[in-house]
């Protein structure tokens, strides 16, 4: 039979070993940082050719829609921690809230919301594979449609800590 | 002469040595007269003898003590004292107290080394190289002709999972929504208000 002070004993260890396991754990959620790339496009039917900045992006916008002219307006890119919303403005006076949720496996779970000034235009809970694509075009937008690519990722990016805008507004 | 029958009865108290000594005499003086008593007796004891070999049997107590202790061993030790014994190992090496905190400082480093994060990774991270070489031999035995089967296969498990959206709120009717899995793009469409 044990004696007392090695039940103490055993107490505490167990406890302890509770504790530090939770203390990893909780220091491994945190860690867990979102890449957003958001690239603001602005499309229309006015013959003008894919904005070569886009890149492949150009190239996959032309395979979705059948617009004539893609032109590269606005690209920002952010990191949030799981639970933290991140800010971005975009062109029109409209703001984009991305809020990562969680990830489970190779999805990451977001919110996104779409501001016109202040009035929301669109509200979403989506599940996205890493890596994977959101895009949200429309409505009118100058002479054509705004479309806003949001990306996100679960790597090692080159991204700053905030939002910061890679392309001037046209 | 005392009766022979009388003597009789006494023989075997006799042969024992269970008579009373006048009871001893009485029957002693008369063996040394009585052929027929004497023999008689001479029958209880060999009787006697015969009886005494047949009931000592010779027990095989070699080995005896050493299958006792290895049973003994052998029992099953309860946790709590094979627990105990561990932690009156280490309070023979140790004060009292810092023994006990040792004891619960490497119960916690062990749990968080065997259960946390940092083993799982290590775990998923380290491959066995004869696993690696058995599907490379199983590749390797694969005909040509399977493999364009094969290859549809594991493209079809490694396929993203699709993207899949559990609220849409939006002031703007007729939202599109679709999906565009090649390219791993989900599309929300809102179009122009009239």
């Amino acid at each position: 039979m044990l004696t007392r002070p090695r039940n103490l004993a055993l107490i505490i260890a167990v406890a302890f070993a509770l504790a530090a396991q939770g203390h990893v754990s909780a220091q491994t959620i945190h860690q867990q940082v979102i890449v957003i790339q958001i690239e603001s496009v602005m499309a229309a039917d006015t013959n003008e050719g894919v904005d070569p900045r886009l890149g492949a992006m150009g190239v996959r916008l032309r395979k979705i829609f059948n617009y004539s002219t893609y032109v590269l307006v606005n690209e920002q890119n952010g990191r949030a921690e799981i639970g933290k919303v991140i800010e971005f403005s975009m062109p029109g006076g409209r703001v984009l809230h991305v809020e990562p949720q969680s990830i489970n496996g190779n999805m990451i779970a977001m919110e996104v919301l779409l501001f016109q000034g202040e009035k929301p235009m669109l509200t979403t809970d989506l599940k996205m594979p890493n890596k994977g694509w959101l895009i949200v075009g429309g409505p009118h937008y100058q002479q054509g449609e705004l479309i806003i690519e949001i990306g996100a990722n679960t790597g090692d990016a080159t991204a700053s800590p905030t939002a910061a805008s890679a392309a001037p507004d046209k | 002469m005392v009766d022979c029958s009388h003597i009789s009865l006494m023989l075997g108290p006799f042969e024992d040595r269970a008579l009373e000594p006048h009871e001893y005499q009485e029957v002693a003086f008369h063996l040394a007269r009585c052929e027929q008593c004497t023999a008689e007796l001479a029958d209880y004891s060999t009787l006697g003898r015969e009886l005494r070999t047949m009931l000592t049997p010779e027990l095989p107590l070699a080995g005896f003590k050493d299958a006792v202790m290895k049973r003994i061993e052998n029992l099953p030790v309860p946790l709590s004292v094979r627990l105990g014994r561990f932690f009156g190992g280490l309070g023979d090496f140790f004060p009292s107290g810092l023994g006990l905190t040792t004891a619960a400082a490497v119960a916690a480093a062990l749990t968080v080394v065997l259960v946390g994060p940092y083993a799982q990774m290590a775990v998923n991270r380290s491959a066995p190289a004869h696993e690696i070489a058995k599907v490379e031999r199983a590749v390797e035995a694969v005909p040509t002709a399977g493999i364009a089967s094969l290859r549809q296969d594991v493209a079809e498990m490694e396929e993203e999972p699709e993207p899949m959206i559990s609220k849409l709120e939006s002031d703007i009717p007729s939202v599109a929504v679709w999906n565009e899995p090649k390219m791993g793009t989900t599309v929300i469409w809102l179009p122009d208000q009239p």
